[in-house]
């Protein structure tokens, strides 16, 4: 396993020398270009860009990551069968911590992992939740579980940021030659000219060549990491064919992740942006899906690391890992399927829908006819009818301490010293309340604090366990 | 999600699994593509053909009004039922849903051929029954 991550961090580093040469070269050409006494700046100029870059996506990129996806943090008591098989998987890949768990409000099933072993994120779909049994999701958190103990998040922003840096200045090179070359004609008397004149001609070549050679490293490079997370997912779980099944899924119909774009797209578990086409090239960040299953379906007799190995030279060809790392990797036998593998998917839908309503301030109520009511923050009268049997509701709300009496005080906009709030609370289960401003607060089966603090009005809520 | 005609949140109503968007305005319901046809199933419904037909089907830009999909606010079709009399529905251009006005729902799942004795059946004509609305306080 170490030694694996070590083969990984070579191959890694020569990619990363790679890149910084072109990058190196591009900003000796454009200094070169300018007046040859300026290629050193330029160096200089093109690391200084690129170290930039990379400083502000290791300071803000997980964050932006999942704010420009529209991740939702989620607990143990939105999702407890997510939430333990991150735990699960993070215990079995060896992180220090558990990474924190993200929901995104998408029908396309897809997932990705941002951030370093000690301080990870692990962000979900609806799709993903609702449609993918509990050894299904386990092989598809455990893939990306995979990627955060093999530092591939942290080293994909990295590279990433490097192919970034090439790309704009090869696009600068091309200017300046232009412009230059242009500029050096008019003043082609002075002497030199002719090995100018070749120069420009190789930088030019250089300016359109060096972005299409930097993407075939990233795009190698990334491909090489996905069958290796599929091979920790393999072992992590002890059960390949969960990843091989909810991998299926994934790619089982064309759907297109709203959220994703080409540079995040090499974040996510499957493509995002492909949608299940078979198109796979020398530029593409993900190996082809099929190709992935079959190389998990084929693994026979065990579920470690040899054993993916063996089956990815069947069906690839070729090695994956490398002999020396997989000398001393133990043998992980296989498991059976697991008992709840065929949980209701209605069941799974409503679990996915719920944590999502709930984020977005619906009061729950449950009427005696069996029918349950998700009430919309907007709506504003203290009670309801249900529409199947017409039985009358209160919306839960906080009350004032004292009583009615103080009623016309809650009202009040800026009540934060007014009289204090309190909530009689059914211990054991989610529970919507309303302040009095009008936010809706969702109390977790788990909370067991005496207050309560509005995130609108700074009111505390004093919680009664009733 | 706002209800295309009273333009107000509407509630999420949940019975035996099935989730549907309700305005407690209007009463008016709206589902999402392809929950029609998971209701239909599980209400008994013999004529699936009908749902695909609504929900697929060649739409025509409504005379007046402007009812708008609460999913992608793009003016709503109008779609009718090939039934007689006709039962003409709303239903957004991109396939994001149907919009049943009040009593529509139920009208479409008899014609449909629903079992009357089915549980998710009755709810759904219990929705729009009107003693719901007499102990309103609107009513009263």
């Amino acid at each position: 396993m170490w030694d694996q991550i070590q083969a990984n961090r070579r191959r890694s580093i020569i990619l990363v020398i790679l890149m910084a040469a072109i990058l190196a070269a591009l900003g000796y050409g454009i200094g070169y270009v300018v007046d040859p006494v300026y290629a050193p700046i330029g160096v200089t100029a093109a690391v200084a860009l690129w170290v930039l870059l990379w400083v502000i996506a290791a300071a803000g990129g997980s964050g932006l990551m999942l704010s420009s996806s529209g991740a939702r943090k989620i607990t143990h008591d939105d999702s407890p069968r997510l939430d333990n098989v991150v735990e699960e998987m993070s215990i079995a890949a060896g992180l220090p911590t558990k990474p924190t768990v993200y929901l995104i409000d998408s029908d396309a099933p897809n997932a990705f992992a941002v951030g370093k072993p000690d301080k990870a994120a692990v962000a979900v779909t609806t799709g993903l939740l609702m449609r993918l049994n509990r050894d299904e999701l386990q092989g598809v958190v455990a893939h990306e579980i995979g990627h955060i103990a093999n530092q591939d998040t942290r080293f994909m922003v990295l590279a990433g940021v490097m192919l970034g840096a090439i790309v704009v200045l090869a696009d600068v090179l091309w200017r300046v030659a232009f412009v230059a070359g242009r500029g050096r004609r008019r003043s082609s008397s002075r002497g030199g000219g002719q090995a100018m004149a070749y120069f420009m001609l190789v930088a030019v070549a250089f300016a359109v060549l060096a972005p299409i050679l930097a993407r075939l490293l990233y795009c190698a490079c990334s491909r090489k990491r996905e069958y290796l997370a599929d091979a920790n997912a393999a072992v992590f779980t002890r059960y390949p064919a969960g990843l091989a099944s909810a991998l299926e899924k994934i790619s089982g119909k064309t759907w297109k992740l709203q959220s994703a774009n080409r540079v995040t797209a090499p974040m996510y578990i499957v493509n995002p942006l492909q949608g299940g086409r078979a198109a796979v090239g020398l530029f593409s960040t993900h190996p082809p899906t099929e190709k992935r299953v079959r190389v998990l379906r084929s693994m026979a007799g065990g579920a470690g690391y040899a054993d993916y190995e063996a089956a990815y030279a069947r069906t690839a060809g070729g090695g994956l890992i490398g002999r020396r790392a997989l000398h001393d990797s133990a043998p992980v036998p296989m498991r059976q399927a697991s008992a709840d593998a065929d949980q209701d998917p209605l069941a799974r839908t409503r679990e996915a829908v719920d944590i999502l309503h709930r984020h977005a301030g619906f009061a729950f109520l449950n009427c005696a006819c069996g029918l349950r009511i998700k009430v919309p923050s907007s709506f504003r009268q203290t009670q309801l009818f249900c529409p199947r049997c017409s039985r009358r509701h209160a919306v839960p709300e906080a009350r004032p301490a004292s009583g009615a009496a103080s009623q016309k005080a809650a009202e009040t906009p800026d009540a934060s010293d007014a009289e204090p709030l309190v909530f009689q609370r059914k211990p054991g289960q989610w529970q919507s309340v309303r302040c009095a401003c009008g936010r809706t607060i969702q109390v977790s089966p788990s909370f067991s604090a005496p207050h309560i603090r509005c995130r609108n009005c700074r009111r505390q809520i004093r919680i009664e366990q009733g | 999600m706002l209800c295309p005609v009273c333009k107000v949140d509407m509630f999420v109503l949940e019975f035996e699994q099935v989730e549907i968007d309700f305005c407690y305005e209007c009463r008016g319901v709206w589902l999402d593509s392809g929950e029609l046809e998971m209701i239909g199933e599980r209400a008994g419904a013999v004529r699936q053909d009908l749902f695909r037909a609504l929900e697929t089907g060649a739409g025509r830009p409504p005379k007046e009004g402007a009812r708008r999909c609460p999913v992608c606010r793009r003016r709503l079709l109008e779609v009718r039922t090939d039934t007689d009399p006709p039962i003409v529905l709303d239903r957004c251009p991109r396939e994001h849903g149907l919009w049943f006005d009040h009593g529509e729902l139920p009208a479409v799942a008899a014609a449909a051929g629903a079992d009357h004795e089915n549980v998710l059946a009755r709810f759904l004509d219990g929705l729009t029954a009107d003693d719901a609305n007499a102990s309103s306080p609107e009513a009263q």
